[in-house]
């Protein structure tokens, strides 16, 4: 059985790096074929992101929040019971961050208590989107993707109403909230950059939630009862328990990434739309098969990615819209579970038919 | 008998994980004949069937259909090319009428060729119920049915699309018996209308009075064909559940001391409503290993299944270590001190994508000794993960290698470990040794002696396994339908064809014979 063992990690590796560089490739491809001057498309798009200081900044902030919405994710993902809560939870964590950063704002906290503060409030409301779908699902038989995506929709409306009626302010000719006050705002830690505080703050809830994945009974009850439920149930595990704890846990990480994201890069509330980081985390997991601590690289790639294309956007005539092509090629070969198979299988069974022959000889 | 209508060819089948379910399988019915395919669960019977109706594909081999070989890629193709399956679980719309289920697929239309014809429909059904003497009520809706009324409406299915050949799958497994005879009748018609029948079954009494030709397969391989007159039933079993070799078990001196388990008038009824276990009491003491014999199906599953909390059940008591069991979860009962193996290993008693630890802590998440805080204490969870691989000798290369990696034994080995060395004083064992390799079932059954002669520790060994019941087991009892029938003080005296008699219902022990099991 040892070959069988090679042969899979082998494959499996084998299936990532080409799933990447085909995809990778066929984006190549169709930017050459659509821009005018491809070589200098492709410069941008794949180098673009690390030729100055400033642009790498944008990789980074975009990957603080990818990386911790991605480890969310993956507590969700390795439940093996989906539920779209991270972009309900993105929203509502945001929002009421914001919410209590300008209810304080007259105590005039330091940094380093509003900081706490925050990042709970960020936390709960978040934990507090993840569970409620995964609650309902346990308790009334309803069915996690489903009422998780409506569920989005109610946050998104709500955070809607928060900021039109309380937070808006009245001088400015777009809508977003009044300047969130000095109080709460991450330094940033790198002149000429926007790379901020977070970066310092997102690897302590990694680093927590991979302790929690791996180091506890609720980890492993977790990954235990998203691997096979029959198991866990007959292991005396409590099914439903853990299925709600991790996706508890899976909005508190989104929550918090919010909460971090908005302090770092943005002076005032003003997210009016769904903004996708749930969507991206669980690409990230998706990318990391499911293990937190990979999803950090994950999330890196999607920034650069993403980055690479809005460098691309403005500076030739390619839309910003081409990385989700890319994005959607990506996704589709790495969780395309039977890509490559038939050639592993074949391997496999060479292997499996050399034993049967000496087993056929000896019996 | 007619001419061979189908022949299957050396087929080869391995499973992706490298299990291989069909060695080298050769099988061929005739027309006008009844050919039954025997085997214990796991034999590769049904992958067969699998690979015939186009669910499997295989890596060797060939399939022949009247001299010509055909693929068969989808069950679509299968029965375009006159091989229809009943399954065990039957395939149909309970909201729908018979003939619109009869016909689902090919409905007939009006001239329009758009619009469903409901009474070209019903004509259909009824000409064809007539024709094949499988009468139904062409109206009734598939719900209000009885289970034998739905098997008909199935077969009837298949016939009406113009098969030669039918597959069932354990027919007889949910059918009364007036309805079991019912239905051999509509198939004894149906062979000497020259239709070619594949009867899949454990139950080989009824192999016995209604094939005419069988095939016995035993893990993968074709352990012979034979036609049924040249058979008698005890060879039959012998080729099925076969001791190869006569195993012999230092066993040592047993010292039974006091009731761990105590069982009463336990009744268990399954989805249909029939008492799979029907009024049964025994006890299991400290210290003794008692066996269940019986062929599959015969109700002893359900009770390893109570025991261990993965059934409830309602009527009758359940006492483990002093403690009524009944409205207990797994959790709970697991706490009394009760440990178990699973039939099933893949689909209970292991995740296969998870780690060799992630599989041994599976029992242990809540144990004192490895929680430090809120953490696991992982140095010792490290350090007996490391000493269960090396105890039990589980080859592999590391601790996080996933299970599906690991062949059967090693698998059952990793199950072992975890549930043997949890400090538990019943120990549920269904099926321990089950498509195992030699060595390790014998290292599985040496454990088992080990625990209950030196830690005292109650088995309950169920096992289709007759060199296994009878070598190491203290006490045997025979379970048949749902009740025991025989209670032996001494297995290893008992002659194999004495227990078949008893495993197939043949005999039958007075309460005196049995004397005090209770």
């Amino acid at each position: 059985m040892n070959k069988v063992r090679k042969i899979e990690s082998i494959f499996e590796l084998a299936r990532i790096i080409l799933a990447l560089a085909i995809a990778y490739g066929l984006s190549l491809l169709c930017l050459i074929l659509v821009t005018e001057d491809p070589l200098e498309a492709v410069y941008m798009f794949a180098i673009g992101p690390f030729t100055s200081m400033r642009r790498f900044g944008q990789v980074v902030v975009k990957f603080i929040p990818y990386a911790l919405c991605g480890v969310g994710m993956c507590f969700m993902y390795a439940s093996n019971r989906f539920s779209m809560f991270g972009e309900g939870a993105y929203l509502m964590s945001g929002c009421f961050v914001a919410v209590v950063a300008f209810l304080l704002e007259p105590f005039n906290l330091p940094l380093l208590v509003m900081l706490p503060i925050l990042l709970i409030v960020g936390g709960f409301f978040g934990g507090l989107i993840g569970f409620t779908p995964a609650a309902l699902g346990a308790k009334l038989k309803l069915n996690e993707l489903v009422t998780s995506t409506m569920l989005n929709y109610v946050c998104l409306y709500f955070s809607l109403w928060i900021l039109k009626v309380y937070l808006a302010d009245p001088d400015i000719t777009f809508f977003a909230s009044r300047l969130l006050p000095d109080n709460v705002r991450l330094p940033q830690i790198l002149d000429r950059s926007t790379i901020h505080a977070g970066l310092f703050i997102a690897p302590i809830f990694i680093v927590i939630a991979v302790i929690i994945f791996f180091r506890t009974r609720l980890g492993f009850s977790i990954r235990i009862c998203g691997s096979n439920r029959d198991f866990a149930k007959f292991s005396g595990i409590n099914y439903y328990k853990s299925i709600i704890w991790a996706h508890t846990i899976g909005g508190v990480l989104v929550g918090i990434g919010a909460c971090v994201d908005l302090l770092g890069i943005y002076d005032r509330y003003l997210w009016n739309e769904i903004t996708n980081y749930g969507f991206y985390g669980l690409v990230s997991a998706v990318l990391a098969r499911k293990n937190p601590i990979f999803a950090p690289l994950g999330a890196f790639l999607l920034a650069y990615m993403h980055t690479g294309a809005s460098i691309l956007n403005y500076t030739s005539e390619v839309p910003i819209e081409f990385v989700q092509i890319m994005q959607a090629l990506l996704i589709l070969l790495i969780s395309a579970q039977t890509f490559l198979r038939k050639t592993k299988n074949k391997l496999i069974f060479k292997d499996s038919q050399d034993a049967i022959m000496k087993e056929g000889k000896t019996a | 008998m007619g001419t061979e209508i189908l022949r299957m060819e050396n087929i080869t089948k391995i499973y992706s994980n490298g299990f291989a379910a069909n060695k080298n399988v050769t099988f061929s019915v005739n027309s006008g004949e009844i050919h039954a395919l025997v085997g214990e669960n796991g034999a590769g019977k049904t992958t067969l069937m699998k690979i015939l109706f186009g669910r499997e594909n295989f890596q060797e081999g060939r399939i022949l259909l009247k001299g010509q070989e055909v693929h068969i890629k989808n069950s679509l193709d299968a029965i375009g090319m006159g091989i229809g399956m009943v399954h065990q679980h039957f395939m149909q719309m309970p909201s729908l009428t018979v003939a619109e289920n009869v016909i689902l697929g090919i409905e007939p239309t009006d001239k329009s060729g758009v619009i469903f014809d409901k009474k070209k429909a019903r004509d259909m059904t009824v000409e064809a119920s007539e024709k094949y003497q499988l009468y139904v009520d062409p109206d009734a809706k598939i719900k209000d049915l009885s289970v034998g009324m739905r098997q008909k409406v199935e077969i009837l299915k298949e016939l009406i699309r113009g098969i030669e050949i039918l597959i069932l799958d354990e027919p007889t497994a949910v059918l009364t018996p007036q309805e079991t005879k019912e239905l051999f009748d509509q198939l004894r018609f149906l062979r000497d209308q020259g239709y070619a029948i594949i009867f899949i079954s454990h139950k080989l009494q009824e192999v016995m009075e209604l094939c005419d030709q069988v095939t016995v397969l035993r893990r993968g391989r074709v352990m012979g064909t034979s036609h049924i007159s040249q058979l008698d039933q005890t060879t039959l079993a012998r080729m099925v559940v076969g001791r190869d070799v006569v195993l012999k078990m230092d066993r040592g001196e047993q010292n039974p001391k006091e009731k761990v388990a105590e069982i009463k008038d336990l009744i268990y009824q399954n989805q249909e409503g029939q008492p799979v276990v029907n009024h049964i009491s025994f006890s299991i003491r400290a210290g003794e290993i008692l066996g269940i014999a019986g062929v599959e199906g015969n109700g002893q599953s359900e009770i390893a299944d109570i025991l261990s909390g993965m059934k409830t059940f309602k009527h009758g008591e359940v006492v483990i270590n002093g403690k009524s069991i009944k409205g207990l979860n797994v959790r709970q009962i697991r706490d009394l001190g009760v440990s178990a193996i699973s039939e099933d290993r893949l689909k209970y008693a292991c995740a296969e994508n998870l780690s060799i630890r992630d599989n041994i802590m599976s029992i242990y998440l809540n144990h004192k000794d490895f929680n430090k805080g809120a953490l696991l204490d992982m140095k010792k969870v490290n350090e007996y993960v490391e000493q269960c691989i090396k105890d039990y000798e589980i080859k592999c290369d590391s601790p996080d290698d996933p299970v599906r990696l690991l062949s059967g034994g090693n698998i059952q080995k990793v199950v072992v470990a975890r549930e043997f060395t949890c400090g538990s004083n019943l120990i549920i064992a269904n099926q321990p040794t089950r498509g195992i390799d030699v060595g390790t079932s014998e290292m599985i059954r040496k454990t088992l002696i080990r625990k209950a002669r030196q830690d005292d520790v109650a088995t309950l060994l169920i096992s289709s396994d007759l060199n296994e019941v009878l070598e190491v087991s203290d006490r045997l009892l025979v379970i048949y339908k749902g009740k025991f029938v025989a209670h032996f003080l001494k297995p290893s005296e008992v002659s194999e064809e004495t227990l078949g008699e008893y495993m197939l219902g043949n005999l039958q022990m007075s309460e005196q014979e049995m004397g005090d099991y209770v």
